[in-house]
């Protein structure tokens, strides 16, 4: 028996976010005391504040917290604890890691590290996949340096290959043949240009798969070659090798087929001792699918597995490293139903998806029959050091249509403000009809989602709130009795019918589009009647008001529309969240757009009497701002005359050894 | 507290005359209101935007803070008072939040004769002077006038209240910590100088702004200096070189937003030292009142259900109901503002003015707010009255009134005549503030009584010479009378002279009185000293 064969008590959690979350959850059910890690940046994170007892390993950047060893391994032993979760990312992976928490004689709540090793490179895993007789890939995963061998290893692998350059990565350095015409040329450029671009031309060669699905496998092994399956997931829906929709089981894959892949999974878990949960990842091109690697850990998308499994990994995950047996047989592994997975990340489709960071005003999830997992609450922050993600949503029903609609309808109940997100991505992707129909391949979205290009789609009734509550917090910043209060909001008295004014108060701007508001006053009921101007070509008028709703909602009548909302305050913008969408407008009031200095005078003067020891630029010379023209001396001081905006010198009317007067001008700058 | 009572039906037809006639009045207000805040006309306003310049009104909505009040005082004055020029007498005065503080704007506009100043363009100007000195107002000028209109030189060159007592009461208010603050966003010549001159801080527009006491063309001509505006007079001159302006600004929006920024560091702004309590409109809709006020002087209106619209749920705490009760007294709130309030209902008995007397001595000494809501035709005559005394009596609620250092609002309902326009506040005791609804009237006396009784003046002289005169001799000596009475007695023309703030109408009535008791809340309590009463 080894030393973690021995109950758990106290388990470290050596994550973040909604993972250390969840671990905990089900740690905590199972009566297991827990404890967390966190670095400086999440010193009151969600995970922290949930957890209840965590220790600082270091500072923001993951690899002085959450990837230090030392730290991580000092903080189980201060907790007490006797075991280590790494959850996914992070250490998850690390065999050293693993051989140190032994070492400390801790539970590595994982695989072994022998384990690690050997499915670690992507290379070995497939050459310990081949050697079982699983399909993988057609190609030579060793790196290739002459180009005859290179030549030989496509025409071994079958077209269309693709070649790969070992050192590059990200999409880069690759070279697609599609027939054998000039192929030695070919391969010559490739390699040519790998060399020039990393610094080496060796080169991988595979088969290339255009349009492939990615079925994962959840496995489940005792350590001791006893193994299970627990059914696949679906992942083929991907942003640049991300998974952004999962699915379990997969949407529809041929009976036969997957029983095989199952088995082969299973058959891999069994023959490497595998201990704990992993997953082993296929693609699956038509009826063929092959081998693509194992993951050995717990995956950000395991609870659709848990959804249709009806089980809990984690326990599975907790009992195997305490017991170093499995908790169920592969009969008693059943699926009923169909789920799916969201991840909702603080990221901007439109800009490339350029992750967001900052604070999370307000955030709210339908509540009742979809399960979210989050790492954040209303109020917290999304930082720039970790993963920007925000939740997952994850629905469960009994077919594969009702789970879908599930999740669109959670995630068009989903409020959250103050960071860009990807939701309203999401749901595109959960309408096309490739996705309904489950027939998707893992470029896709690659291949087919494009950009709003910027574009500002705002609606007339965010605008009235934005404008609306912007008022009436300008108005109660400033508290003058009557004056600022609500129904004396414009007062004046009337030369016929109430007009909004001539003058516009506000100007709310998103992405390149000005709105200009001009404010009425309000009637007995509290409408105002508000002007928007939009880039002071056409003029929208508008009947609005604005009231309290519950729970800090307000509820906005805006002509003959009815609308609840949400708005925040961040700095000047003005975010606004309701059914129709989350909107965030930069509200400045009209005179901030005044100039706000003075125009620096074009003369440069002496402010002394003095005498001139240097000119330091020359008629006709450029000079910019803050840049020493003249030098004199006076009162034994030097002075520099410095340029207080760009332009270029003219009218140069010194020399070193001048004496000038105080208010002399010297020379003047031309913009 | 008792709830006022309404006997009014909505649906009978004098309800619905009233209702037309008092649409009339309203339709001839919003006229003469809509011509002043056009400003000056169509071309000079084109050639003021031409300049890159933000007119007058557009300037003061600049100014203040988005979506806050603004309390315009005199806005009608000067109304068919100079030819060509709209109501208003080339000046906007009124009270504006500016940076969360209440602040009095007085703004030239230049598109009225060049923004120069009239006599009534003095008197106004002085007045909103009077005004923010009473309520502690900053006082911001948006300067854009070309000096004095020299053909008005009587009516605003050597008198007391004319243009000489804007230095003086700018020199007071300063002296009393009120800040005195001027944009100067035209020329200002001479003595115009002198009024950003006399200011605590000062900001100036490039290149539209100069000040100086002597023009090119006058330094030309009286000392052969040549010299342009800008150097003679301009910002950058002046912020740089003279010193006499502090802030440099490059368009007139950019100067407003250093205006802006000048209040904003005026130091703490004062607390109101009354509680308001929370507003409740009144039962009974105030529009109602258009068919209660009686079209016809000759039937009085029930002051009673003007005040039942006017008060906040109609709750009026009523002082000696049953004495004197041609004069109502009581406590009531506007807004949330407690007030006291003395409205005529019918003419004035010695009971009345004794009523009145005891009623001003309790706000007095409670330090409550005055309303004077008139609606009198004077105090009664004859041989009764005068043996009660009423002489004293009247004299009594005078010197009350007079000596009472609360605030004290007047508000004209309905008329206002003789002695009774003095003792329900009139202009001479110096209001805080003074409106008239539209429908209001005031004067000496009717004019259906001052042509009999200058006819009787006239008889008694025809008697003495043993002549006589025909029923329409008579007529056609009292018909001019009376013409020259009715066209005093209307609240337009008090207005157009200055006699009074303003007329407002029934509806923008508890709003304004609002917003002047919170700037009157924010003021330090005096003590009122009374004169002697004759008992």
């Amino acid at each position: 028996m080894t030393p973690s064969m021995k109950p758990i008590r106290k388990l470290l959690i050596a994550n973040r976010g909604e993972i250390a979350c969840r671990i905990a959850r089900s740690a905590r059910r199972l009566g297991i005391a827990v404890a967390g890690i966190h670095s400086q940046a999440d010193a009151k994170a969600r995970h922290v504040r949930e957890i209840g007892e965590s220790v600082l390993v270091g500072a923001a950047a993951p690899a002085e917290s959450y990837l230090n060893i030392a730290a991580v391994i000092a903080a189980a032993k201060k907790v007490g604890a006797d075991a280590i979760h790494p959850g996914y990312g992070f250490l998850s992976e690390n065999s050293a890691f693993v051989r140190a928490v032994e070492a400390a004689g801790l539970c590595f709540v994982g695989p072994s590290a022998d384990t690690m090793d050997r499915l670690g490179g992507k290379a070995s895993a497939k050459r310990e996949a081949a050697k079982l007789g699983i399909p993988t890939v057609p190609g030579d995963t060793a790196g290739l340096n002459d180009p005859a061998q290179v030549i030989a290893a496509v025409q071994a692998a079958g077209l269309p290959a693709l070649l790969k350059a070992v050192a590059g990565g990200g999409g880069r350095g690759m070279a697609l043949i599609e027939s054998l015409d000039n192929l030695p040329t070919r391969v010559d450029s490739a390699m040519r240009e790998a060399a020039q671009a990393f610094g080496s031309g060796e080169m991988i060669v595979e088969r290339y798969l255009p349009e492939v699905r990615h079925i994962e496998v959840q496995i489940a092994g005792d350590g001791h070659g006893a193994a299970i399956h627990l059914f696949e997931r679906e992942c083929s829906l991907q942003r640049r090798h991300q998974k952004v929709i999962e699915e379990a089981p997969a949407a529809s894959l041929d009976p036969e087929l997957r029983v095989r892949m199952l088995e082969d999974a299973r058959r891999l878990a069994a023959e490497l001792n595998y201990r704990g949960l992993g997953t082993v990842e296929f693609i699956v091109s038509g009826n063929d699918y092959y081998f693509l690697e194992v993951n050995p850990r717990l995956q950000v998308e395991h609870p659709v597995t848990e959804e249709v499994t009806g089980l809990d990994l984690v326990e599975q995950q907790l009992h195997i490293a305490a017991t170093g047996t499995l908790r169920l047989t592969q009969e008693q592994v059943r699926i009923n139903g169909h789920a799916f997975e969201a991840r909702i990340y603080a990221e901007d489709p439109d800009t490339g998806f350029l992750p967001g960071a900052g604070k999370l005003h307000w955030l709210s999830f339908p509540e009742g029959q979809i399960r979210v997992e989050s790492g954040v609450d209303s109020g917290d922050e999304i930082t720039p050091f970790y993963d920007p993600m925000i939740a997952k949503l994850v629905s469960h029903a009994d077919t594969r249509g009702e789970a879908l609609d599930l999740l669109c309808a959670a995630l068009q109940a989903s409020e959250i403000v103050g960071l860009t997100t990807n939701i309203n991505f999401l749901n595109e992707l959960l309408r096309w009809p490739e996705t309904r129909s489950g027939i998707m391949h893992t470029r896709l979205i690659d291949a087919r989602w494009k950009p709003s290009a910027g574009r500002v789609e705002t609606s007339v009734e965010h605008l009235a709130a934005a404008a609306l509550w912007w008022l009436s917090r300008e108005r109660s910043r400033r508290d003058f009795g009557v004056w600022t209060q609500a129904e004396f909001s414009g007062w004046r008295t009337l030369a016929g019918p109430a007009r909004p004014s001539p003058q516009p108060s506000l100007s709310l701007a998103a992405g390149n589009t000005d709105w200009a508001v001009h404010f009425g006053a309000p009637d007995a009921q509290g409408f105002i009647d508000l002007l928007v101007t939009v880039e002071a070509k056409e003029s929208i008028p508008l009947r609005a008001r604005l009231s309290d709703a519950s729970n800090g909602a307000k509820l906005l009548e805006c002509n003959d529309t009815s609308l609840e909302l949400r708005l925040f305050a961040d700095g000047q913008a003005v975010e606004v969240h309701s059914a129709l969408g989350t909107d965030r407008f930069e509200a400045t009031p009209t005179l901030a757009a005044a100039a706000t200095t003075a125009a620096a005078g074009s003369e440069l003067k002496a402010p002394m009497m003095g005498k001139v020891v240097s000119v330091l630029a020359a008629e006709g010379d450029a000079v910019t701002t803050g840049q020493t023209v003249i030098v004199i001396e006076s009162m034994k001081m030097e002075l520099q005359i410095v340029a207080e905006h760009d332009g270029t010198l003219s009218g140069l009317r010194c020399r070193p050894g001048d004496m000038v007067g105080r208010g002399d001008v010297l020379s003047e700058i031309l913009a | 507290m008792t709830i006022l009572s309404s006997r009014i039906s909505a649906r009978s037809e004098t309800f619905a005359l009233n209702q037309a006639a008092y649409a009339e009045h309203i339709a001839y207000l919003h006229t003469r209101r809509a011509l002043a805040r056009a400003g000056g006309s169509e071309k000079m306003r084109a050639k003021h935007l031409a300049r890159n310049k933000v007119l007058p009104r557009h300037r003061i909505d600049l100014l203040m803070d988005p979506g806050s009040p603004f309390l315009e005082l005199g806005e009608l004055c000067g109304d068919g008072r100079y030819e060509n020029v709209p109501p208003g007498a080339g000046i906007i005065t009124g009270v504006a939040m500016i940076s969360g503080r209440a602040c009095m704007v007085i703004a030239n506009d230049a598109t009225v004769k060049g923004g120069t100043y009239f006599g009534l363009t003095c008197k106004k100007h002085v007045r909103a002077q009077m005004f923010a000195w009473q309520h502690r107002l900053p006082c911001i000028t948006l300067v854009d006038s070309g000096g004095a209109f020299l053909p008005d030189q009587a009516n605003i060159f050597p008198d007391d209240g004319q243009f000489g007592s804007i230095f003086h009461n700018q020199v007071g208010m300063s002296g009393d910590g009120i800040p005195q603050i001027a944009v100067v966003m035209g020329p200002c010549t001479a003595g115009g100088a002198y009024i950003p001159a006399l200011c605590d801080e000062v900001v100036i527009v490039r290149g539209q702004g100069f000040m100086y006491l002597g023009g090119p063309e006058l330094t030309f001509a009286a000392t052969g200096e040549t010299i342009d505006a800008e150097s003679l007079g301009g910002a950058a001159m002046h912020c740089g070189t003279s010193g006499v302006t502090d802030h440099i600004a490059e368009d007139d929006r950019h100067a407003l937003l250093i205006a802006r920024n000048i209040v904003r560091e005026l130091g703490q702004i004062p607390q109101s030292r009354r509680k308001q309590e929370l507003t409740r409109p009144p039962r009974f809709d105030p529009a109602e009142i258009y068919g209660i006020v009686s079209r016809d002087p000759k039937y009085p209106t029930d002051t009673r259900e003007i005040l039942a619209r006017l008060v906040d749920d109609s709750e009026f705490q009523e002082f000696k109901p049953l004495y004197g009760e041609t004069l109502l007294t009581g406590f009531a709130r506007i807004h949330g503002h407690e007030i006291g309030i003395l409205a005529n209902n019918g003419v004035l008995f010695p009971e009345s003015a004794m009523k009145g007397t005891h009623f001003i001595n309790l706000c007095c000494q409670r330090d409550i707010p005055l309303l004077f809501m008139s609606d009198v035709t004077g105090f009664m005559v004859g041989k009764d009255v005068e043996q009660a005394g009423i002489a004293k009596h009247g004299a009594k609620m005078i010197t009350a009134m007079s000596s009472a250092r609360v605030p004290k609002y007047t508000l004209n309902i309905g008329a206002s005549f003789g002695a009774g326009y003095l003792a329900m506040c009139g202009r001479a005791f110096k209001p805080t503030a003074m409106f008239s609804w539209p429908n209001a009237r005031a004067g000496i006396m009717g004019p259906d009584q001052a042509a009999m009784v200058m006819s009787l003046v006239r008889e008694t002289n025809l008697k003495a010479a043993n002549k006589t005169w025909s029923a329409e001799e008579r007529e056609a000596f009292e018909a001019p009378v009376r013409k020259i009475y009715e066209d005093f007695q209307g609240a337009h023309n008090f207005a157009a002279h200055g006699w009074t703030d303003g007329v407002i109408e029934p509806l923008e009535t508890r709003g304004t009185l609002a917003l002047l008791l919170e700037l009157a809340a924010r003021v330090p309590a005096e003590k009122s000293q009374f004169g002697v009463f004759r008992f």
